[in-house]
């Protein structure tokens, strides 16, 4: 039996939104703040995925794996080094990155270039294998019991409002990441040629650019920016080896909401599931802030299939 | 581990399983190799197409053996639980073999059948529901004649399925799901753990009169629960327990499974500050809201859970830090003022090479001792003389801090208990009831 919705209940968050507002109640700076710390963690964990669907069309259902190999890499190394956490922490996110590059590598030569042209449920059925792989791995490796890098940062105060430093910190790994990455494909030749084989494969080809190494260079990136994620996330999240399934759902979301293979989309679109999440589950009954998540991604895909900032393919 | 006499009288030697091998206990559930085992029937002589094997103590040749399944998840997610209650259930089956520490059993074996043995056979259902049945039919195949199991609520419902279908008894070690057995007019199911329904109601009743006789206020309650059947059942529970015992709930909030982050649940536990802050879920959503609240640097007067691990499990507490003391939660444990749990611990430590953290244990052994006690009530091996049995036992020489394992006519166990637990020094001790206590309650 389905509940009934009363006219009053649907109303009523809005009401206490509104009273809320017009109070300039002290809470509302709160839920914001945690809704761009967590967009920005959410954009972070998308912007691997956006770019190796936009250059090679693979749909990577590892990549939530691949986020948590990039958690239990942080915490092995932080965990293992025996230096302070200002020296450890550092050198165990660029571990975690490090170590996903090559994995990506590894894994876009054995698994995914043979099947690059294959069917799209070749790919699907390729990249989920290796998620079920990865979390095999991890579970036989690690246990399925929760892990967490036991961090002491504490928080920012502004007035009222508090900003845990963890995720201020995986913030702001998020946003230099996004900088970064604009930068060397605006800027370099590799990343010249990345986007060269984004907008046209065969163009590409014709002009001398291998491409196959491209692929190999993009899927590392994106797996190296997945590692990358999940070392931030680890920062102030516990995590096990199923942690990747959030992170990989929402992270398609983001990506169909800001457009295919976009990175200002892959932050937009991060930002917007953040506070769609925070207020919504501040405000809502329920988990009724997850439908809205996934009501506006069904919306988006009727009204604007590519996205916020996505563009039509060019046949 | 001992290698006694007793150990190599058993004559079953089955495989069991990598769950077995994978926490290298070889040699506990049978003999090394060297023995008489069949391999085939479980033991009973029978022709396995059979269960009835002894006319008891009516003249009949008692049998040698008789054979409990475990059906537990030995691998996968809820693996560690599953190997310690597989292991619990060895423990108490070796103990009653051995003799000289479950009290009826002083000579080892079962009395009544002339000291035959008993044996313990745990297969692996991985903890999904679809293996749940496939696991119970092996075990019955391989001649149990009382099964137990499965830890997780699904599985158990799929298991104890298959169990009534073939009329042999499933005694519940651990499941909290009520639909096991409420609604269902199970014949051959029974549980001994607690359900959803008296974790709510025990907590509702020891947490408030808890706080209330150390001169705190607990008039007023939030809720933060997990958005499954289980979270949403002792949400329920707790709606109608906790206004019995003059607590009105003035908030709740509903969490996601894996949710990543729990600050907006935080914030609003916050905004409210009703005199307990009750968790309800499971280790990983308890961890995120402790770090939560410290994110946006809060503590609830009263820091609580109902039918959680985040405030009872060395683990958790272990994860949270020292912010977890003070907490308090309710969960079913070992009787910590008896010296039969001292020799369960250290036993446990040397048969199978690692300490005993997990206390659902506690049920999957007092499991055991009371499908012990049913056959020796019973006389018989026979599983209609048992499940008979079952329905008339009165245990209450076992270690679980809770009265005597004793079932209602719906198969629940009547004085099924949840005591609360007391983080103290990143440590979880029971302090309520009075009669369990193992220390007096500290509030941060």
């Amino acid at each position: 039996m389905l509940p009934l919705v009363t006219g009053s209940q649907i109303l009523e968050p809005f009401r206490n939104f509104w009273t809320d507002l017009s109070a300039l109640d002290p809470v509302l700076l709160q839920l914001a703040a945690f809704a761009v710390l967590l967009g920005g963690v959410y954009a972070l964990a998308a912007l691997g995925l956006t770019m190796i669907f936009g250059v090679m069309d693979v749909i990577n259902f590892a990549h939530g794996m691949f986020l948590v190999v990039g958690m239990y890499t942080a915490w092995l190394v932080s965990s293992n080094l025996g230096f302070p956490d200002y020296v450890g922490l550092p050198i165990a996110i660029i571990a975690a990155t490090a170590l996903m590059f090559a994995v990506g590598w590894i894994l876009s030569v054995l698994t995914i270039e043979p099947i690059i042209e294959a069917p799209e449920e070749n790919q699907f059925i390729v990249t989920l294998g290796i998620s079920f792989i990865l979390l095999a791995a991890l579970r036989l490796r690690f246990s399925t019991q929760s892990r967490q890098i036991n961090l002491q940062f504490g928080e920012l105060q502004i007035g009222g409002t508090f900003i845990p430093w963890a995720q201020l910190a995986a913030v702001g790994i998020a946003v230099a990441a996004i900088v970064a990455v604009y930068l060397f494909l605006q800027y370099t030749k590799r990343g010249r040629a990345i986007r060269a084989t984004a907008d046209n494969r065969d163009g590409a080809w014709y002009m001398g650019i291998d491409v196959p190494r491209v692929d190999h260079l993009t899927f590392g990136l994106g797996a190296a920016l997945a590692g990358l994620a999940g070392a931030s996330i680890a920062l102030f999240s516990p995590f096990s080896p199923s942690a990747g399934d959030v992170y990989l759902v929402r992270a398609f979301i983001i990506v169909v909401l800001g457009g295919l293979g976009s990175f200002p989309g892959a932050l937009v679109g991060g930002l917007v599931i953040g506070f769609i999440e925070v207020f919504g589950g501040y405000y809502l009954p329920g988990t009724f802030g997850d439908v809205v998540v996934f009501a506006l991604f069904v919306g988006l895909l009727y009204v604007k299939p590519t996205g916020l900032f996505g563009t039509e393919a060019e046949r | 581990m001992s290698d006694d006499n007793n150990t190599s009288r058993r004559n079953y030697i089955k495989t069991a399983g990598a769950g077995v091998a994978a926490v290298g206990i070889a040699g506990c559930t049978g003999n090394d190799g060297g023995g008489d085992g069949d391999g085939g029937d479980g033991g009973d002589g029978g022709d396995g197409g059979d269960t009835d094997t002894t006319s008891g103590s009516n003249g009949g040749s008692a049998p040698d053996e008789i054979l409990i399944g475990g059906n537990h998840p030995l691998s996968g997610s809820l693996s560690r639980a599953g190997v310690a209650m597989a292991n619990g259930g060895r423990l108490a089956v070796k103990h009653i073999n051995d003799g000289g520490v479950v009290p009826g059993f002083e000579d080892g074996g079962i009395p009544a059948l002339d000291g035959a043995e008993l044996a313990f056979e745990a297969r692996d259902n991985k903890g999904e529901q679809e293996l749940g049945g496939e696991v119970e039919q092996e075990l019955i195949d391989a001649g149990a004649k009382v099964l137990t199991g499965c830890y997780s609520s699904p599985v158990t419902l799929a298991a104890t399925q298959v169990a009534e279908r073939s009329q042999i008894p499933h005694v519940v070690d651990v499941s909290v799901a009520d639909g096991i057995l409420q609604g269902r007019d199970a014949e051959y199911t029974w549980r001994v753990s607690p359900n959803a329904n008296r974790f709510a109601e025990n907590y509702a009743e020891f947490m408030p009169n808890l706080a209330r006789a150390n001169d705190k206020t607990y008039d007023t309650a939030s809720i933060v629960y997990l958005n499954t059947a289980f979270g949403q059942a002792i949400r329920q529970h707790l709606n109608t327990y906790l206004p019995e015992n003059d607590v009105e709930v003035v908030m709740e909030d509903a969490y996601e499974f894996g949710q990543s982050s729990m600050d907006t649940e935080a914030t609003k536990v916050k905004q409210t500050d009703a005199d307990a802050f009750v968790f309800v879920g499971y280790a990983g959503g308890g961890i995120r809201m402790m770090n939560s609240f410290q994110n946006v640097n809060y503590r609830p007067s009263l820091m609580t859970g109902c039918s959680t691990p985040t405030y009872t499990s060395v683990d958790a507490v272990t994860e949270i830090g020292r912010y977890a003391n003070g907490g308090f939660g309710n969960n079913y444990d070992f009787n910590y003022n008896l010296d039969w749990t001292d020799k369960i611990f250290a036993d446990y430590r040397t048969e199978f090479g690692e300490p005993l953290e997990v206390i659902h244990a506690a049920m999957t052994y007092t499991t055991v001792v009371t499908v012990a006690n049913a056959i020796e009530e019973a006389g018989s091996a026979n599983v209609d003389d048992i499940n008979s049995a079952l329905g008339n036992v009165s245990v209450s020489d076992h270690p679980a801090a809770m009265g005597p394992v004793t079932f209602r006519d719906d198969h629940e166990n009547e004085n099924g208990m949840a005591p609360m637990l007391n983080v103290k020094n990143i440590d979880p001790q029971v302090v309520w009831p009075e009669e369990y206590a193992e220390t007096e309650p500290v509030f941060e």
